[in-house]
């Protein structure tokens, strides 16, 4: 018995290590080996750390039709990247979600934003600009055509801007009030008019060019939008595999192939259904890129055996608590708002969301907008906030909050946010769901008396309309901001295209948000990118748009 | 036996209709709507209506149903995916070989390994192979396939970098989805062969045979291996249903787009179509299974087929006017 007990110790201890070692990574200060592996090996900079990169010091993004050109690493012909949640579609701005890095490939944007200076710039377009206040006119290249061999004209431009109202999509507001019958399009000369003026014009958001006859032949509906889009831009889909993966290939008729020289032939996007899959997949070299998980994040940074590298970038948007005070009227006394706002650890709420990567917002508008003006930040206090409610003649009990939450991530928040009230004598009722629960109950009065958002996909020019939609949209009642002056305002930004008096009403905002403590920004919101550097150089990746419009595809083409 | 085949057909359509039933019913009154979920943020009242009344959302919930039973019945029709607007049986065709492929590869790795390592666990009782076997059941047992399936990865993909991380694309991309679903089962073959084993060979025919002087290897898998399989075969067709119903974790992490994957899409966003479709699919595949396991017991146990038959006789016998039923 005895030397069978010995042997099934040495088999478990086999088994503690072959675990052990499939979990484990080396410890800091050593070297990393080179790309490719039979080079020198090459010291990472920041003390053996993986190397890191932000916005910040990049270089600047390309610009339209000749901008600097960018160092460039030697690529294979076919690139293989990750994806996960969806492998998406090629029609935009409605649910299912689309694949904006696939559509960038398939299709050209009417504007892209320089990442340094936020400001547009279009592949497509030879002249754009306001002739007035209600008036916007573009011109399209001649020569571009689509893929089935339709040359692009001004109609197609136009009716890539309306097709959104069309559709009935949501995103249709952020186009503003247009003046429909005098939307026109003549030659390749387009006009858009709006019955007010547009602060936030066409370029804060990212609109595709449609082929008009092919998308009336086919529908919104059709499965084409999945398999066969058509597009203008520099690459078709040649394979679509539901859950598994996208083949874009590059096309030989492709209209602006003169200008640029595209090494990258084919792009495969893959699909990950777990996150941790596909960052083992960027691990062992199986994809040459993909976005990482905040848990990710950190492995990389602390992993100093990985060739990976690591792209951050700040995505034009806050994350914030709101106190839907429609839903729950207590949350009109600014006393309660007072407490929370100093009773909760908001910055273990952002370490929560972003972990190494959590940067404390100090306005509800991102650092990145150029409508952007610090305000500070709560200070966490329990005893203040305590006196606070006492003074306000609350005694512990008194306030009753319920929260439901349905995304994974505001769980945790929830949680956290729940464990901060009680500690101040307000009780949190949690309540969890599904998305498709969430939706309903969020968009019902009552649904949920408080919450969190962020604009997901971040806004790349960091324009408030867009990254702080919610506030004006009634239908999101827990984050609603119902004050009659905060929402005239909000009009006032957006009907007039004079910069200055926009400044003027988001600076009043930002003020307004944080001296009445309706709305706590908690932090920013970063995108962050491992990548292979044998496949994709540092200034590629600077050069990457990578909110909103995606243009990976375009930025690895010089 | 073709009788009892078909009569065990036939019993299956009330099954897989009371199966199809429930899971409409429990789909139907499950909190979401599938509007709501295809909206999204781009919800409005107008929108929700209207797209309600497009999928027929709108009518009463008998309504619903009949149309869809109907819909099956005339025309063979799964539905349409509310989400991608694709027929569910198209992509079905395309999901459901590779959910078959991993689950009878599972099925043949797991009696593979399991079954002679219960057999040698049984024969040398209480010997260091049976502790040893018994050890390596147990532990394997305790790990979660999806703690195994991780755990495997980083070691197998990321670390030694034999095997890829995910797909289905070569042989060697199977290894780990296999690997991970037949763990667990592998531990319950061995058990369950251990103990049918040590039960037949105590019985007096074997200690008949042993003493007729027949050497051991022809006791073992002659007289007792066959005796003992039953049990063993009814485990290992159950099996072949719970992985292929159980493969969305497996097929989660590894990133195989099978039925498991497309499970998960359909129940995350309330697709009645896609949970309807796939669960009628894989009732099929138990319902089938479960008579595949009937009949081979009746190869494998004579006498199963004798009662098969002497049903037969009897019923014959029973139709002539005028003579008792014996």
């Amino acid at each position: 018995m005895k030397s069978i007990r010995k042997i099934l110790c040495v088999l478990l201890a086999l088994m503690m290590v072959l675990a052990l070692c499939s979990c484990g990574g080396k410890s800091g200060g050593e070297t990393a080996p080179a790309p490719g592996g039979d080079k020198e090996p090459a010291k990472t900079d920041d003390g053996g750390k993986v190397s890191e990169q932000t916005d910040d010091g990049g270089a600047a993004s390309q610009a339209a039709d000749g901008g600097a050109a960018v160092e460039t690493a030697a690529k294979p012909e076919t690139v293989t990247i990750g994806v996960t949640g969806w492998l998406g579609r090629f029609l935009d701005g409605a649910e299912p979600s689309p694949n904006l890095t696939a559509c960038d490939g398939v299709y050209d944007s009417l504007f892209l934003i320089d990442q340094s200076t936020a400001q547009p710039y279009s592949y497509i377009l030879s002249d754009w600009g306001y002739e007035d206040e209600l008036t916007f006119k573009m011109t399209l290249k001649d020569g571009i055509t689509f893929a089935n061999g339709d040359v692009a004209t001004g109609s197609d431009l136009l009716f890539s801007v309306l097709q959104h109202i069309e559709r009935g999509d949501i995103s249709a507001s952020s186009l503003g009030d247009l003046d429909l019958d005098n939307c026109k399009a003549d030659g390749n000369v387009v006009t858009i008019k709006w019955k007010d003026p547009w602060g936030p014009g066409l370029t804060s958001r990212n609109i595709y060019l449609f082929d008009e006859s092919w998308c009336r032949e086919k529908g919104w509906d059709s499965y084409d939008w999945y398999e066969a889009p058509n597009g203008s831009g520099p690459f078709k889909v040649t394979e679509y595999v539901t859950d598994d993966h996208i083949t874009l290939e590059l096309r030989d008729d492709y209209w602006n192939a003169a200008n640029e020289k595209f090494q990258v032939k084919k792009w495969i996007i893959k699909y990950y259904a777990d996150q941790s899959t596909m960052y083992m997949a960027l691990e062992k070299g199986e994809i040459a890129m993909a976005g990482l998980s905040s848990t990710d994040y950190t492995r990389l940074v602390n992993d100093t055996s990985s060739k990976l590298k690591i792209k951050t970038r700040a995505m034009g948007t806050t994350l914030n608590f709101f106190f839907g005070a429609v839903n729950n009227p207590i949350f009109q006394d600014k006393a309660v708002r007072q407490a929370i706002a100093h009773g909760v650890d908001w910055s273990a709420i952002g370490k929560l969301a972003y972990g190494d990567l959590y940067e404390p917002a100090d306005s509800i508008v991102s650092t990145k907008s150029p409508f952007y003006k610090p305000q500070g930040v709560y200070e966490y206090n329990p005893d203040l906030a305590k006196q606070i409610l006492a003074d306000a003649g609350y005694k512990d009990g008194d306030i009753k909050i319920h929260l439901f939450e349905m995304n994974g991530a505001h769980k945790d928040f929830a949680e956290a946010f729940d464990y901060y009230c009680e500690a101040i004598g307000i009780q949190v009722d949690l309540e969890f769901g599904d998305v498709t629960t969430g939706l309903m109950t969020w968009m019902q009065d009552g649904g949920s008396d408080a919450g969190w958002y962020n604009n997901i996909n971040g806004v790349a020019n960091g324009d408030p309309h867009e990254s702080l939609n919610c506030f004006y949209i009634k239908g999101f009642t827990w984050c609603w901001w119902y004050q009659p002056e905060v929402q005239e305002r909000f009009l006032k930004a957006a009907h007039t295209t004079d910069e200055a008096s926009r400044s003027e009403q988001y600076a009043e905002l930002q003020k307004l948000a944080y001296d009445e403590y309706i709305i706590v920004p908690i932090c920013e919101c970063m995108s962050v990118i491992g990548y292979d550097p044998e496949v994709f150089s540092e200034a590629e990746m600077n050069a990457y748009t990578y909110t909103s419009a995606y243009t990976l595809l375009h930025a690895l083409s010089w | 036996m073709s009788r009892y085949i078909i009569k065990r057909l036939l019993w299956m359509i009330p099954v897989i209709l009371g199966v199809l039933v429930i899971v409409f019913t429990i789909s139907y009154f499950t909190p979401g709507d599938p509007a709501m979920s295809m909206l999204g943020t781009n919800y409005t009242e107008e929108s929700y209506v209207a797209l309600r009344e497009k999928l027929g959302l709108d009518k009463p919930f008998l309504v619903q149903l009949w149309n869809y039973l109907w819909g099956l019945i005339s025309r063979g029709d799964l539905g349409t995916s509310y989400i991608g607007s694709v027929p569910v049986a198209t992509e079905v065709v395309h999901r459901f070989p590779i959910t078959f492929k991993l689950g009878i590869m599972s099925v043949i790795v797991t009696t593979v390994i399991g079954v002679p390592l219960g057999i040698l666990s049984a024969t040398k009782q209480y010997s260091v192979a049976d502790y040893t076997v018994t050890s390596f059941a147990l532990i394997i047992a305790a790990i979660p396939n999806y703690v195994f399936a991780l755990l495997g990865l980083l070691l197998f993909a990321v670390k030694l970098g034999w095997l890829p991380v995910s797909g289905v694309d070569s042989w060697k991309s199977w290894v780990m989805p296999v690997a991970a679903n037949s763990f667990g089962f592998i531990a319950v073959i061995v058990r369950m062969t251990r103990t049918s084993m040590l039960e037949v060979i105590r019985s007096d025919y074997i200690r008949t045979a042993r003493s007729k002087g027949l050497r051991e290897r022809l006791v073992i898998w002659k007289h007792a291996f066959p005796n003992a399989l039953i049990p063993i075969v009814t485990v290992i067709g159950t099996q072949l249903s719970f992985i292929m119903a159980g493969s969305i974790i497996v097929e989660t992490i590894f990133s195989i787009p099978g039925m498991g994957t497309y499970i998960m899409t359909g129940i995350n966003s309330r697709d009645y179509p896609i949970i309807n479709g796939t669960v009628l699919l894989l009732s099929l595949c138990i319902c089938g299974m479960n008579l595949i396991v009937d009949i081979a017991y009746a190869f494998i146990d004579p006498r199963i087929k004798a009662q098969y038959e002497s049903g037969r006789k009897r019923v014959k016998k029973a139709k002539i006017p005028g003579k008792a039923v014996p």
